[in-house]
């Protein structure tokens, strides 16, 4: 199965970067993954009383770190899907 | 049933679609299977180790029957009993109030607690299912904790840096708030 590296770029543009990855079936499990990851992080922080990151972004690499994908937290916030 | 000499075992409550979480950490301190010193003969749930490490290992009915000769060896296997549920009735506690952040360093110390050193070779998704959480939701909160310098991750290992932060860090949301 290939692997995807989810990483994070804020509103200010600071990337956190994910050093392990994790692999799925496909683009699309992984876009999954992404969206029930965004509402978990956005959930939390939303409870945790913190300032959230609406604006963050998944920016998803493959293993020869292309960009693949990039799934807006904002998504997350507005639309349904897989529960996290 | 196991009793540890080292290494870190994880009692794992399983649900269905893979969302399984641990409800208990065991180490050198204690033994697996521990509801046998109760009188259960079956467990409730599935035991893994999680850091490699070795133990002693006895069959449940040869401890059932040790334990129905020695009231001291009954008494010292009650009382691991006892800390795991401490631990357990901890663990609901923080599983409903805590956040992700908190709950995860707590998880680090119990670790730290059960090893030798100050390196864990944990990988992040280990971490997503021991604390029930998406992957990259584990990785957002270690770099909050990195980012307070408690500990340091790399590839595949968190090193723990300031054990007494991590101690600290459930008091410190009102702080982190204010940009302390």
């Amino acid at each position: 199965m290939p692997r995807y590296f989810f990483h994070i770029r804020n509103e200010e543009g600071h990337l956190m970067e994910d050093l392990e990855g994790q692999e799925f079936a496909d683009l699309a499990q992984a876009e999954e993954n992404a969206m029930a990851s965004a509402k978990e992080i956005l959930a939390e922080g939303l409870l945790s009383g913190k300032p959230m990151l609406t604006g963050a972004i998944f920016e998803i690499c493959d293993e020869k770190h292309a960009l693949v994908l990039r799934f807006p937290f904002s998504d997350a916030a507005r639309m349904p899907g897989t529960r996290p | 049933m196991y009793f540890l000499e080292d290494g870190i075992a994880s009692v794992v409550a399983k649900l269905p679609k893979g969302r399984d979480t641990e409800v208990g950490l065991i180490g050198m301190e204690g033994m697996t299977g521990a509801l046998v010193a109760l009188g259960g003969d079956r467990a409730a749930h599935d035991t893994y180790m999680q850091l490699a490490g070795s133990g002693l290992r006895i069959p449940a009915p040869a401890l059932s029957s040790a334990l129905s000769e020695s009231t001291t060896l009954k008494a010292l296997l009650l009382l691991y009993v006892q800390t795991l549920y401490i631990q357990t009735s901890y663990t609901a506690l923080v599983n409903a109030r805590s956040k992700l952040d908190e709950r995860l360093a707590r998880w680090l110390l119990m670790c730290h607690d059960r090893v030798r050193n100050d390196r864990l070779a944990i990988t992040h998704e280990f971490m997503s299912v021991m604390l029930g959480v998406r992957r990259p939701g584990v990785t957002v909160a270690i770099q909050e904790l990195e980012g307070r310098g408690l500990i340091r991750a790399t590839r595949g290992e968190i090193v723990i840096r300031d054990r007494d932060g991590l101690f600290q860090w459930p008091m410190a949301p009102t702080a982190s708030r204010r940009g302390i």
